[in-house]
């Protein structure tokens, strides 16, 4: 557990430290801050202010053309078109005089040499420390010089590791060292002190290692082995120790509140992204189930809709794989002759027609049907119908009139019929009113 | 708060985390349990050992009668729902459980796996999803338990509302019982004698004293069940009332008996979350904690989805709970050491947890569960993942270093107040 301060088992190759170091992209520095860099850098070279160029496109474009002298060898050097070609196949899409006077300069101070001493010669190789110093540029910017420290140690091993090694070399070595990390845990202390949290973040970046320590303290072993009683060397090494507690308390005051920034932020920001995607992908089961150890499930009772689950029952009926035939039809109950069921519903409909007739001449002889029909289509039809079914029947009482004249009402639901009259011929009523009266005639014969 | 009070807390949180929890030796644990669970409509329940699980006799947290929270009043967070599958799978379970409605549905009868498997898939569902529901949803959810392949109902199926029991009554007869017996017409086991046994079945622990039923306690009851069964945060606008201090302050004094606190999300609105040092007791006894499958893949999905995007300056704020990134299965599995399925059944249990979900257009982003932790949580998760990406370096070093500091001093933000030993 990482409450136990042991750290948790990390899959990752071991020279995963020093690829953290060597990791970050140039995205992650803002121009201002690599112009910045890059004037303190260069300060005990220039003469004067405005020497360093503020675009680091131009030291970008610089360290392209060593690419492009590395990628088409020549015996004899490349012109300047050669060298142009050259950097647009690697993607520089600047505007062609600026890429001219970028190599004029270039060419001026001495980055680029003629092939031959001969003026307007017009092919050119690199000068190497040129080279170097394009690299160097963009080291130091990237990391802002910590590099530097973990070359002055390299250095200092490296003269210790000889058979007879210089102490007045090993002591400048570790002077050197000293030095350095005395220069870096000032800056530290500044930073911490007044710098803000975005330049915090990328001092945390640039420092986050922690095999320093250990290289400082095996090499202080080293000077105590090969120069014991050498008591400038063991100074030196024992200030060099104190130095690098000096630049380790800054390096810890600076993470300290890069931390307490980032875990009240979410501030991710502190490492990479591509730190992440490192650990999304290479970190093992066992270092992923670290993470995370406190989250204790907090998810809300189930819900049980029930009509849902009514619905999901219905939804979930057994598939039929054919056709399914219909339900057969009940069998007919035992019923009387066909033919003498026909006449008993004729009779029923005669007798439902007389009914409705009857209705509407309500007692009368007579009346007239225009009014009913002109209440709707349907009825129209209906009335008429049933009208002329009874008209029809010789043995029905009843006789239809239809006027030959129209009546047209484009506003009425029945926008043109003619006026109809239904007629009861038997006599059967006798009514006081005098319409009825009147019109109350034995069955004639039909005028239709 | 006296140490029933906190007792008492750490119980009702207990079950919250795991669904159910052992019955304490200590009776006035208990009674106080069931008072702080009064204050919020809630009431204890005692599920009596019939002997099968072997466990004791173990307490859910069930409503009182008519407390049941509405699912439709607060449109913004509905609360956590099966899928079709997994209510067909329910259905045959309590069809098996419970083949006749005038008797008790909890315990009920045992049901065969393989039986509920088959007529589900005779009526059509998809043998993975019916298999899911059956070995992942509904155990997970507590509705159902099985003991190798005899399958019971679990304790969330005691916990129920009575109204809901009332409505699985009246369709009682519309439950799946021929499509079982199509299936295993003889197989269907008969109750046992421990089933049958009078002892078996549900006990309801009553709190001493009724609270008086006043506007105010009305209120904040209703609030609490709103907020304890939503899946996601509840809007302001749902829940106006908390608006007013008086309301956040009796809400806050309910939920606190319970082991849970009111969480104000900024831009979103209300949800609750274990009280300050619950979780990290829980934890500690490994009561609700995430397994290491789930917590790998949980990594995962943060690192894809939160870590990632903020180190590009993608995002920005301060909650785990908003990601505008997504991943998918298909970046997930390009992970060392994990396999597709592994991957697949972690998503499923996490998402059931609440701590990973999906965005309507796909892909899967950390779930609402992340609304609930306190800051203190949050500041850990991020800690980890920092000692994970770059586990070398100072930073790495100084967290490890602060929390054995904090661990050795007990000056960390853990347990105030609450002892692991407690539950």
């Amino acid at each position: 557990m990482l409450e136990n301060n042991e750290p948790p088992p990390d899959t990752r190759s071991p020279d995963h430290e020093q690829l953290d170091i060597l990791g970050f992209s140039h995205a992650q520095l803002s121009r201002d801050e690599r112009y910045a860099t890059w004037r303190a850098y260069a300060a005990p070279l220039t003469s004067g202010v405005g020497a360093v160029v503020e675009d680091p496109d131009h030291v970008a474009l610089s360290i392209a053309v060593i690419g492009v002298f590395a990628d088409h060898p020549s015996s004899q050097g490349l012109t300047f078109a050669q060298i142009t070609s050259g950097l647009r196949q690697q993607g520089v899409d600047e505007e062609q005089k600026a890429i001219e006077r970028r190599l004029n300069h270039l060419h001026r101070e001495g980055f680029l040499l003629s092939y031959l001493p001969k003026l307007y010669q017009g092919r050119y190789v690199i000068r190497p420390a040129g080279l170097v110093g394009g690299l160097a540029a963009e080291r130091v910017a990237e990391h802002g010089g910590v590099d530097e420290l973990m070359l002055l140690l390299d250095r200092t091993r490296t003269a210790l590791s000889v058979p007879n090694p210089d102490p007045v070399v090993v002591l400048k070595h570790l002077n050197s060292c000293r030095h350095a990390l005395t220069v870096f845990a000032m800056d530290l202390q500044r930073r911490v002190a007044t710098g803000t949290s975005a330049e915090l973040i990328e001092a945390g970046r640039q420092h986050d290692h922690t095999s320093y320590t250990r290289q400082v303290a095996d090499l202080n072993s080293l000077v105590t082995r090969h120069f014991s009683g050498h008591h400038d060397l063991e100074d030196a090494g024992t200030a060099l120790i104190e130095a690098e507690l000096l630049y380790r308390a800054q390096v810890r005051s600076a993470i300290g509140k890069v931390l307490a920034h980032g875990r009240s932020g979410l501030d991710f920001d502190v490492l990479t992204p591509r730190e992440y995607e490192d650990a999304a992908v290479e970190a093992g089961p066992d270092a992923l189930s670290e993470v995370g150890r406190y989250l204790v499930a907090d998810a809300p009772p189930i819900y049980l809709d029930v009509a849902a689950m009514m619905e999901a029952l219905e939804g979930f009926s057994p598939r039929s794989r054919g056709r399914i035939r219909p339900a057969e039809p009940p069998a007919p109950a035992a019923r009387d002759d066909p033919l003498t069921e026909l006449e008993r519903a004729a009779d029923q409909s005669r007798r439902h027609r007389q009914l409705g007739m009857e209705a509407l001449l309500a007692g009368r002889n007579e009346v007239d049907l225009t009014a009913t029909m002109q209440t709707s289509w349907e009825t129209a039809v209906h009335v008429l119908s049933d009208a002329m079914a009874l008209d029809a029947d010789p043995n029905e009482p009843f006789v239809l009139h239809i006027a030959e004249e129209i009546v047209v009402d484009r506003d009425a639901p029945v926008s043109y019929l003619h006026p109809t009259r239904l007629i009861r011929t038997d006599g059967i009523f006798s009514y006081t009113d005098s319409e009825s009266a009147d019109t109350t005639q034995p069955r004639g014969p039909r005028d239709d | 708060m006296t140490d029933q009070s906190r007792d008492a807390a750490l119980l009702l949180a207990r079950i919250r985390a795991t669904g159910d929890a052992p019955v304490p030796d200590q009776a006035d644990v208990v009674t106080a349990a069931a008072v702080a669970a009064d204050r919020i409509d809630r009431q204890l329940i005692r599920l009596v050992d019939t002997g099968r699980a072997r466990r004791g006799d173990r307490l859910v947290l069930g409503w009182t009668d008519g407390a049941a929270p509405d699912p439709d009043r607060h449109p913004s967070a509905p609360p956590l729902r099966l899928a079709a599958v997994s209510y067909l799978t329910f259905a045959l379970c309590l069809a098996a459980a419970w083949p006749t409605a005038e008797a008790a549905p909890y315990p009920g009868h045992g049901f065969r796996r393989s039986d509920i498997l088959a007529a589900a898939i005779q009526m059509g569902a998809n043998s993975k999803s019916v298999v899911a529901a059956l070995d992942t949803t509904l155990p997970a959810a507590g509705l159902i338990a099985f003991h190798g392949e005899q399958g019971v109902l679990g304790p969330a199926a005691a916990a129920l509302p009575q109204t809901t029991w009332g409505e699985l009554r009246r369709i009682h007869e519309m439950l799946p019982h021929d499509k079982l017996a199509a299936v295993a017409p003889t197989t269907v086991p008969s109750p046992s004698p421990d089933q049958t046994s009078d002892k078996a079945g549900t006990r309801t622990i009553s709190a001493p004293h009724s609270r008086p039923v006043t506007p105010l306690a009305t209120s904040v009851s209703a609030i609490v069940a709103v907020l304890e069964c939503a899946e996601t945060v509840v809007d302001r606008k749902d829940l106006p009332q908390l608006a007013d201090p008086a309301m956040r302050t009796a809400v806050s004094e309910a939920l606190e008996g319970c082991g849970r606190t009111l969480v104000s999300v900024p831009d979103k609105g209300w949800t609750t979350g274990y009280a300050e040092g619950i979780a990290d007791v829980l934890a500690q006894s490994g009561h609700g904690v995430l397994n290491p499958a789930e917590r790998a893949v949980l990594t995962l999905i943060l690192l894809r989805t939160v870590a990632i995007p903020r180190a590009r300056g993608l995002q920005r704020g301060d909650s785990w709970a908003v990601s505008r990134t997504s991943t998918s299965l298909d970046e997930l599995v390009k992970t060392r050491g994990l396999s597709r399925a592994a991957i697949t059944d972690a998503i499923r249990e996490l998402r059931r947890k609440g701590y990973v979900d999906s965005k309507p257009s796909g892909g899967y982003i950390p779930g609402p569960a992340f609304s609930r932790i306190d800051a203190s949580l949050r500041a850990k998760l991020w800690e980890d993942l920092i000692v994970l990406a770059r586990p070398n370096g100072f930073m790495a070093e100084r967290i490890r270093a602060r929390r054995t500091e904090q661990f050795t001093t007990g000056s960390d933000d853990s347990p105030r107040g609450f002892e692991e030993s407690n539950l």
